[in-house]
């Protein structure tokens, strides 16, 4: 059967974790379908990434010769080109701005369909790929009969595979496609200094009345800092004039649906929970075990949030 | 003298008959000044306030004649009582004095002379005297007043004349020594100031001072319709014309009339003239803005200035419109002679809309100013608009039964159907009320999950259930709200009464859409749920909300929805009456209870819910605001959706007042009420808990 | 400024979901809503048109049951709408969803393209960028910000550690992200203007996409278990939390 291949992202000197993931799906497929796995690695570091995706599961290292960080367009055209001399059966992307960029427009190049987001990826008469579409209410598996099918993977959804640094690939080099560009990036604005955007944050750290005063919420940026997320507030907090209102969630503040929502020192009223009901997973911190919090959260902690917090927020620090 | 007591009247007058044509004149000046009111208020849109005549006058008699609105206010009240008292008996002995002089009627003799036409009117013109010294000195020194000088003028005006008259009533004594004097004691006091002068000096005094007393009466006459007094004329007009809707009813909006181009309020004669009646009948007695929730806790609305601010603006605005509006109907009775002429009746062409009026209207750029700016914007600020909790505080205050909400609610539908300008959270609720049928916007299909457990029927179980229970929004999906609706179901199994629910088919009632202005997304959920309610043949509801109860019992009908609607506390309280619910299980102690506007004041339901606190074992304290004078929780019309930024927060303050009654527990029978003041007993740091009447009575209170 | 927008109609994001006999996502009873994203993208390209004149035009791949959100992009300010009525559209992939679009939005004219980057049902995104590919114009994915300079935009794009600036050449398509506008409300007056500017309907088989076929199939679908609650991490708090850690990473898998 065809070569399933893996698109890296190697701008960085260290590779993310959601490559490994990929490597690891595609080589249980090219088991399945003793077919082999290929890595095509772009960017400043690409060179220096073969070792790490062979111990990952690749038999086949694609080096391009790209710039230092290639634009989408120009990766997904170099991955068209390469893709239709050797007709891969599955392209994975790892899912992100770059690659929702890039996909749509590989998979329109080789007409080929895309599964976007997906959190599996099953090997057997086709390949079967499991999304969560419907605001992940619903789990959906689907296959395409096409020669090719490209897929961008969620992160953290595969298993990480183990490492075989005995592995070795084959590696060979391939040349890059022109950028030949007509969106001209002016600048780029990291948001690592600057805390992210409430509405458009991944993780957000919430306080509320708990939090007794505008130091409490000193105890929740610093969580929030260790995890990247944004700081929210319920509406008492912001009436103390604990915080400042722009960081209210809930019926008259924003909505928010993160993928992780730390709610600490709130009570859950359905005015806040209106504003944070959509977030995918909820934790809650309260010291009282009959608030209302408990009944809208995945996880509950009962503890007093000045206590439990910072404790988080040094587990937080520790795995990264 | 001889032995009739009597007195001469008109004495030491010559050429007293010029009274009449000055009266006359002054008269037609005042007459004038009230054609001038009259044509303002003329220019709003139609509505009649002459249906029930019968029920009307009973209105007018009591609250106008017998001042019974006037009297429930103890101090300015009761002295605006006497002046009125006193006024009356003085104007029934000039009547008198005119009688003899000119009919030539014996009446100014005998016991009625001593009795009445000296001893009460010189008592009551006293007591007028020093109620108005009185008044001006409260108007001085009382900074709160909000006096204009027009006050102090008509209250120095009457004054005057009571004090020429008793100046004169002295002079006439000393002139002509009186035996009957002992019977005036004031003019015998004046009198005595005049002990020493010679006759043509008092005669001389006497007459000079007559005709200028007459001068000040007159002036006071054409003076009349000018000034605040006017309100002689319009607060019985007012009484009159007052209200006989049921309370809380809003105008009805036809969203189904294709032809219906605008709704509300977005221009000043677009309110009824009714409305801009009130704005004349307004005389600035403050009762409304001292028993405004919004007003007391520091937002921008006054109820009296949003009153008289739509009254300057009719002052500016009102000439104009009159004007245009004579010319356009000039216009349109041209058009119809003509058509008439050419037998052409089919073919006449539309009357200029209002707005094309406008547009079209040539006019001075200062009047197009006036023209042009916006009712909300440029005389309402929107802050004022939306800080109106519709608590109807301020319309149950008024003794000139001034419609204060109504404005408000017709000002917000043109401001959110027409503008779409409204508090920007609020438009979250709207669009969960059009997608979800509720506030939060929750998915609609997790509506009864409430109920899981509890083993209620839905309507289409249990089709021959006697009582339709409508748990509502907040008793349906918020978590504090559900333990109510739990409560009330185990109370209802218990009690033996048989009720299903709509389960998922139920969508908000509506209510705060309405009153928020969105008159569109409330029709759109009131004909879901009246169809809804009417294919299952459902005649009774229970309503544990206030607003369902305002909206189903009260909004409904409007749209054809015509049901039996009882609130929780009033079938509460008849359960426990008939024996069907046990009584006390335990004491609770003092329970404050905090009345619901929209159960209170909206819907007259003030001795079923602590009689249900009373049935549950606790002894009912009371609030100084407590049933009509109740203050809001700080959640009607549409408030508990939107941001409360100005001022102190409304929940707060009442919870402040509960707390000041010491109270065990505080007892509410709204939801909104449940959830605002056990938030404001948090922010109070108190742990007074917070409980529905129904969870008293099922025991659930520990 | 001639602008097509993209407009979907979707089930409502609140909605409880629920499948039928063949596995489909039941949409008879639910609410339909304009897809958040092309509401985004909407409210810009009608604050772009009152800024700086012209017209916008919304594009919708439907039935005409989905004439209730093109219905709501038009109280939204938009001038005029089209519709490629299509009774299968729901059974179309994303893939030939763009080449209906790109073949339709090719015929007007348009300075910009703009649509949701993802929809709030199926998030298959990526019609847009197939769009710019069919139609050979550069993309702005994800866009939180767009503005017009001359004969080229600006947009500022979401990427995964910031936002990055980017100036494009007109024509150009722009998908649009959260944050790019707020939605208006419309007012009562405005829908009843919308209900005067219908929607012109182009029968999907007039269209030469529409004999692409499809090349995906879905297998099976099954509904997630919602949020249960309740569920309290036992323990003292170093005890508690740690574990909260562990379960964050390997069950919810969000960190």
């Amino acid at each position: 059967m065809a070569d399933m291949w893996v698109g890296v992202n190697g701008a960085d000197e260290a590779l993310r974790q959601v490559n490994a993931e990929m490597l690891g799906g595609a080589r249980a497929l090219a088991d399945q379908a003793a077919a082999q796995v290929v890595a095509i690695v772009w960017g400043a570091s690409a060179a220096g990434h073969a070792k790490a995706l062979a111990s990952w599961g690749a038999d086949r290292v694609v080096i391009v010769e790209s710039e230092a960080a290639p634009a989408p367009e120009a990766v997904a055209r170099t991955l068209a080109r390469l893709a239709a001399e050797s007709a891969p059966a599955v392209v994975l992307l790892a899912d992100g701005a770059e690659s929702r960029v890039a996909a749509p427009l590989l998979a329109e190049a080789l007409d080929a369909p895309l599964f976007s987001d997906v959190v599996d990826i099953e090997a057997g008469d086709e390949v079967f790929f499991t999304r969560l579409p419907y605001t992940a209410k619903v789990i959906e598996r689907a296959t395409a009969a096409a020669p090719t099918v490209v897929a961008t993977v969620r992160p953290k959804a595969l298993p990480v595979p183990e490492v075989d640094a005995s592995r070795t690939a084959e590696v060979i080099a391939a040349p890059a496609d022109a950028a030949d560009l007509a969106r001209i990036v002016q600048s780029v604005a990291r948001a690592a200094s600057e805390r992210v955007d409430l509405a458009e944050a991944d993780i957000v750290v919430a306080g509320g009345r708990g939090c007794k005063g505008p130091e409490g919420f000193a105890v929740i940026e610093s969580l929030a800092d260790a995890l990247g997320a944004a700081v929210g507030a319920s509406r008492p907090a912001v009436d103390e004039g604990w915080i400042d209102i722009q960081y209210q969630v809930g019926q008259t503040g924003k909505t928010v649906a993160p993928s992780l929502y730390i709610a600490c020192g709130i009570s859950g009223s359905i005015q806040h929970m209106a504003g944070m009901g959509a977030s995918k997973c909820v934790v809650a911190i309260n010291k009282d075990p009959e608030a209302e919090i408990f009944a809208g959260a995945d996880y509950g902690i009962v503890a007093d949030l000045f206590e439990a917090v910072p404790l988080l927020g040094a587990a937080v620090r520790e795995r990264k | 003298m001889g032995e009739v007591p009597a007195r001469e009247v008109l004495w030491n007058i010559t050429g007293h008959w010029l009274i009449y044509p000055c009266f006359v004149a002054a008269l037609a000046v005042a007459v004038v000044f009230f054609v001038r009111r009259w044509r303002l208020w003329k220019i709003g849109e139609p509505e009649n306030r002459s249906d029930r005549r019968a029920e009307r006058l009973r209105g007018a008699v009591r609250d106008a004649l017998l001042q019974v609105k006037v009297a429930e206010r103890r101090g300015p009240g009761l002295v605006h009582v006497a002046m009125y008292v006193a006024m009356i008996i003085l104007l029934i002995a000039t009547a008198t004095v005119a009688a003899q002089a000119d009919l030539g009627l014996p009446l100014v003799q005998g016991d009625f002379y001593l009795y009445f036409l000296s001893l009460t009117v010189d008592l009551a013109g006293a007591a007028f005297c020093i109620a108005m010294v009185a008044c001006i000195v409260r108007r001085i020194a009382n900074r709160a007043l909000d006096t204009k000088p027009g006050d102090i003028v008509v209250l120095g005006l009457l004054l005057a004349i009571g004090v020429t008259g008793f100046v004169l009533e002295g002079l006439r004594i000393a002139g002509t020594g009186d035996p009957w004097s002992a019977w005036s004691p004031v003019g015998s006091l004046f009198a005595g100031l005049f002990a020493s002068w010679d006759q043509g000096q008092i005669e001389l005094a006497h007459r000079v001072l007559w005709w200028f007393h007459m001068a000040l009466a007159f002036g006071l006459i054409a003076y009349w319709t000018y000034s605040k007094l006017v309100h002689v004329l319009l607060v019985p007009a007012g009484v009159y014309w007052r209200d006989l809707k049921p309370k809380g009813e809003l105008p009805f909006i036809d969203m189904e009339d294709e032809g219906l181009l605008s709704f509300g309020c977005g221009r000043l004669e677009e309110l009824t003239w009714k409305d801009l009646f009130d704005t004349q009948a307004c005389v600035r007695c403050n009762r409304c803005q001292d028993l405004c929730p919004a007003f007391a806790t520091g937002k921008p609305l006054s109820p009296k200035s949003f009153i008289q601010d739509l009254g300057a603006e009719l002052e500016q605005r009102g000439p104009i419109i009159y004007r245009l509006q004579k010319e356009a109907a000039a216009q349109e009775r041209n058009a119809a002679d003509a058509a008439e002429s050419e037998k052409a009746s089919k073919a006449v062409p539309a009357l200029p809309k209002a707005e094309a009026l406008l547009e079209n209207a040539d006019l001075t750029d200062a009047e197009r100013a006036i023209i042009d700016r916006p009712l909300v914007g440029a005389v309402i600020a929107p802050e004022t608009l939306w800080a109106c909790t519709t608590c109807g505080a301020c319309m149950e205050a008024c003794p000139a039964f001034v419609e204060h909400v109504p404005k408000v609610v017709k000002m917000r539908t043109y401001q959110v159907s027409m503008e779409s300008a409204f508090p920007p959270e609020a438009q979250a609720t709207f669009r969960n009320l059009e997608n979800n049928g509720n506030p939060w916007g929750l998915g609609w299909q997790t509506r009864s999950k409430w109920a899981e457990g509890l083993d209620v029927p839905t309507i289409a179980e249990a089709p021959d259930a006697e009582y339709l229970y409508w748990p509502g929004c907040s008793g349906a999906f918020d978590a504090r709200n559900r333990k109510v609706s739990a409560a009330l179901v185990s109370l209802l199994a218990e009690a033996g009464v048989s009720f299903a629910i709509l389960g998922n088919e139920e969508k908000c009632c509506g209510d705060a859409a309405r009153r928020m202005g969105n008159e569109f997304v409330y029709f759109m959920l009131a004909s879901e749920n009246i169809a809804t309610l009417q294919a299952y043949g459902v005649k009774k509801i229970i309503v544990q909300c206030p607003h369902c109860y305002q909206a189903l019992a009260r909004d409904y009908p409007q749209l054809g929805g015509h049901f039996e609607v009882i609130h929780h506390s009033e079938l509460l309280a008849r359960l426990v009456r008939e024996g069907r619910l046990p009584r006390a299980r335990e004491e609770l102690g003092r329970v404050c209870f905090h009345d619901s506007c929209y159960l209170g004041r909206y819907q007259d339901v003030y001795e079923a819910p602590r009689a249900v606190v009373r049935a549950a074992g606790g002894s009912v304290v009371e609030m100084g605001r407590n049933r009509r004078a109740s203050f809001c929780c700080g959640a009607g019309g549409g408030r508990m959706w939107l941001e409360e930024s100005a001022g102190a927060r409304i929940n707060e303050a009442r919870c402040a007042q509960a707390l000041d009654t010491d109270p065990d527990l505080l007892a509410t029978s709204c939801p909104f009420c449940l959830t605002m003041l056990a938030d404001g007993m948090v922010s109070a740091d108190s742990d007074v808990p917070v409980r529905d009447i129904a969870e008293l009575l099922a025991g659930a209170e520990k | 400024m001639n602008i097509v927008v993209c407009v979907k109609q979707v089930v409502d994001t609140e909605a409880v979901i629920a499948l039928d006999g063949a596995g489909e996502v039941e949409l008879m009873g639910q609410t339909m809503v304009i897809d958040p994203y092309s509401e985004f993208a909407v409210e810009r390209a009608v604050q772009l048109k009152e800024e700086l004149g012209g017209t916008v035009t919304l594009l919708t791949l439907g039935s005409q049951d989905c004439l209730a959100a093109v219905r709501h992009g038009l109280a939204m300010g938009a001038d005029a709408a089209v519709l490629i009525e299509d009774e299968q559209w729901t059974a179309r992939d994303a893939a030939q969803a763009a080449a209906l679009l790109a073949e339709a939005a090719s015929t007007m004219g348009a300075d910009l393209v703009m649509g949701g980057w993802k929809s709030g049902d199926t998030a298959a995104a990526q019609v847009m960028g197939r769009m710019a590919a069919i139609m050979r114009l550069p993309l702005a994915n994800m866009a939180t910000g767009l503005s017009v300079e001359g004969g080229t935009i600006v947009a500022e794009c979401e990427v995964d550690d910031g936002v990055e600036t980017a100036r494009l050449p007109l024509p150009a398509v722009v998908a649009a992200q959260q944050g790019l506008a707020e939605p208006r409300y419309p007012s009562v007056r405005d829908v009843m203007r919308a209900r005067r500017r219908g929607a012109e309907v182009r029968p999907v088989a007039d269209f030469a996409a529409a004999s692409k076929p499809t090349t995906v199939t879905v297998v099976s679908r099954e509904l997630k278990s919602g949020r249960c609650g309740g569920r309290i991490v036992a323990g003292e708090a170093p005890v508690a939390v740690a574990e909260t850690v562990r379960l964050l990473a390997e069950e919810a898998k969000v960190l």
